[in-house]
């Protein structure tokens, strides 16, 4: 019981977290900050997704959105910025289409979480003697197989056509 | 709650005697006699650098971004000190025995990128920037042949928890258990682990992020005081973070190196009985003492290899280690399912 | 007080442990250390001249490639992981006669296969290239002779 409590409280606690960190990105005029307080969102996300224990996919989330995409966001925005440096500021523009958009979006989510909110009951243990990683793994050779494969084409296509793009940039350089 | 309170005293005492060590190495490897005047052979040298740096100003440039400024050291700690949650220390003694373990390991050690470009964006200065970019580059790309040699013996171990691969290290034969004699082609991912984990930790030869005689001091440059001291912390604190995980990975974890040869019992003897604090103490000795070693070799390759230049930096991490790498877990693959 | 903690609460006990110690050394330093800033110490250090304009311009657009190739081949890594603690699983192996490790063997060696391709497609395009150094060799007129060096370099191998 007190188990249950404790992940309640982190649920909210990070849930929090992520939201307050997202509005700060929102509210921050310098977007290198924003950049990083991303990093925040997207530890909160991951921390939830292992309270949830969907552990796998958490670290994943740490991995991937953290250690690379966001590195990846980083750089774009190192690297446009303006030659004689100063600060990056954002400014806010189309503030009404942005607020339909908002409040758009919060009538499908709320909409959705009419029903009962499937987080609910933190996910279920395995029932298998497998860990949900090894049911990842199986599942991958199995059920999932065309999608592990689609997913192997859809990187390679991304990898080229981001070489390709690049590529005209490099040209010029030379 | 044990592994924690075991790892942070020695993390922070073995920083003191790695800087110690390491200046005595480097003096015996150049034939010079380094640190004596403190202390009996300059044995108190790195506490009095302690001291001092404790004392010292603390000079944030104007022209810097304050906030990422003052959080990157910490960032960049916290992010090395986590991994050390997964690692066991013996048989009974393990921070966390999360079931993704050295999935999770390789996770954290991306986010001390993070730190680092903060640390280098924050700064506003040239050198440190530079110094972040190249350094950022660098983990990022050997973190592919790293993560390819992890999966070579994972593929074997079929586990992801750092507790139950030192566990199947385990035997009366002592060394003869470990996975490198066990399978004698992990002599491979080994040296490209070695190699990768050296380029992680930004050490010679994969200084270039902080080369001296070009970058002042890469990014951080700007760090004084003691935030300079703290992101010392966290370079040697990767650097033991990569020997415990290759130890674990490679060289039997926990386990004794003393085979058991007739009555002579010295693997019984040099191990402990399980479940009693004798085998936590042999345990924690003999992890921490492989650890040493590796940091040794660590240390000895840095003082016998000059710095690699850029170009030279990436093509090993993508023209060599990676494929290297891929066709290894081709190998281990074989391996496992038809030896 | 014993306290039973989850994997997870470990650490975060860890990540909150390695900061408040952190946090605690810094605050003893800042209790001891002296404040004494003027304009020269607070100036970015650019080899002792003043610094000219700051830091934050563009750099070299191969950092933005290479992280790019290291994102699509980190999701690579990400697939493997669970592949590899279950393509030798030995309850499945018996249950299929041998054929599952096979299987799932043959399966992720296409994916690999396919990713390979991917990196020699970078390969062959240059982008693993970073700049080379012009290596230049120039010729010096010494008044030495060639044969000394032979012998220096002779005696001392």
């Amino acid at each position: 019981m007190e188990q249950i409590n404790f992940n309640i409280l982190a649920f909210y606690g990070f849930a929090g977290l992520a939201v307050i960190s997202a509005l700060m990105i929102l509210m921050s005029k310098n977007i290198i900050h924003s950049v990083f307080m991303l990093v925040l969102v997207f530890l909160s996300v991951a921390a939830i997704y292992i309270i949830t224990n969907a552990e796998f996919v958490g670290v994943t989330q740490i991995m991937v959105y953290i250690g690379g995409i966001l590195i990846l966001m980083m750089f774009g925005v190192m690297l446009t910025n303006r030659i004689d440096g100063g600060k990056m500021l954002t400014e806010h523009r189309r503030i009404i289409p942005a607020v339909l958009l908002g409040l758009g979006l919060a009538f499908v989510f709320y909409s959705t979480l009419q029903t009962k909110f499937p987080l609910a009951e933190f996910g279920p243990q395995s029932e298998l003697d497998k860990s949900v990683t090894e049911t990842i793994g199986i599942n991958f050779m199995t059920h999932q197989l065309v999608a592990l494969e689609l997913t192997a084409v859809l990187l390679l296509m991304a990898l080229i056509g981001a070489a390709f793009l690049a590529g005209s940039k490099f040209e010029d350089k030379k | 709650m044990i592994a924690f309170l075991i790892y942070l005293p020695f993390l922070l005492v073995f920083v003191i005697f790695a800087v110690y060590a390491e200046r005595k190495v480097s003096a015996f490897m150049q034939d010079r006699i380094g640190p004596m005047e403190t202390g009996k052979f300059g044995i108190l040298q790195s506490f009095a650098d302690v001291l001092k740096m404790m004392q010292k100003e603390d000079i944030i440039a104007l022209a810097a971004d304050r906030k990422l400024f003052l959080m990157a050291p910490l960032v960049i700690f916290v992010s090395v000190f986590t991994g050390y949650a997964v690692l066991p220390l013996s048989a009974d003694i393990q921070g966390s025995a999360a079931e993704t373990g050295i999935y999770f390991l390789l996770a954290v050690i991306s986010l001390d990128v993070i730190g680092i470009l903060m640390a280098g964006w924050g700064s506003n200065s040239k050198f440190s920037l530079f110094g972040a970019m190249r350094s950022v580059a660098q983990i990022v790309s050997y973190e592919i042949p790293l993560g390819l040699a992890i999966l070579c013996v994972i593929m074997l171990m079929q586990t992801l928890s750092l507790q139950e691969i030192s566990l199947q290290q385990v035997g009366g034969l002592g060394f003869i258990h470990w996975n490198i004699i066990q399978y004698p082609f992990l002599i491979v991912p080994f040296v490209i682990y070695f190699i990768a984990s050296l380029a992680e930790s930004n050490r010679t030869p994969f200084d270039l992020p902080e080369a001296e005689s070009e970058l002042i001091g890469g990014f951080h440059t700007e760090y004084s005081g003691f935030r300079w001291a703290v992101i010392m912390l966290s370079e040697y604190g990767m650097m033991l973070l990569v020997s415990l995980i290759a130890v674990i990975l490679f060289f039997g974890s926990w386990n004794t190196p003393l085979p058991n040869l007739g009555p002579v019992r010295l693997a019984d003897w040099t191990s402990g009985t399980v479940g009693q604090l004798s085998a936590d103490v042999w345990g924690t000795f003999w992890i921490l003492s492989k650890a040493m070693l590796m940091i040794f070799v660590q240390m000895w390759v840095r003082w016998t290899y000059p710095r690699i230049r850029v170009d030279q930096m990436m093509s090993l991490s993508w023209k060599y280690l990676t494929p290297i790498g891929l066709f290894m877990v081709f190998v281990s693959g074989f391996w496992k399912l038809w030896m | 007080m014993t306290m039973e903690l989850t994997n997870y609460q470990i650490i975060l006990l860890f990540a909150v442990g390695g900061f408040v110690a952190i946090m605690g050394s810094l605050v003893t330093s800042w209790v001891l250390r002296p404040r004494r800033p003027n304009e020269e110490k607070l100036t970015t250090y650019e080899c002792g001249e003043d610094p000219t304009g700051t830091a934050w311009g563009k750099f070299n657009i191969r950092f933005y490639v290479i992280a790019l190739v290291f994102v699509l081949f980190e999701t690579e890594l990400l697939f493997l992981f669970p592949w590899a603690i279950v393509f030798g699983d030995e309850g499945l192996n018996a249950l299929t006669q041998g054929k599952w490790g096979m299987l799932a063997f043959v399966e992720m060696s296409l994916f690999i296969l396919i990713l390979a391709l991917g990196l020699a497609y970078v390969w062959g395009k240059g982008f693993l290239e970073w700049e080379k150094p012009d290596v230049k060799v120039t010729d010096v007129e010494s008044k030495v002779p060639e044969s000394l060096y032979e012998q220096l370099n002779t005696k001392y191998q």
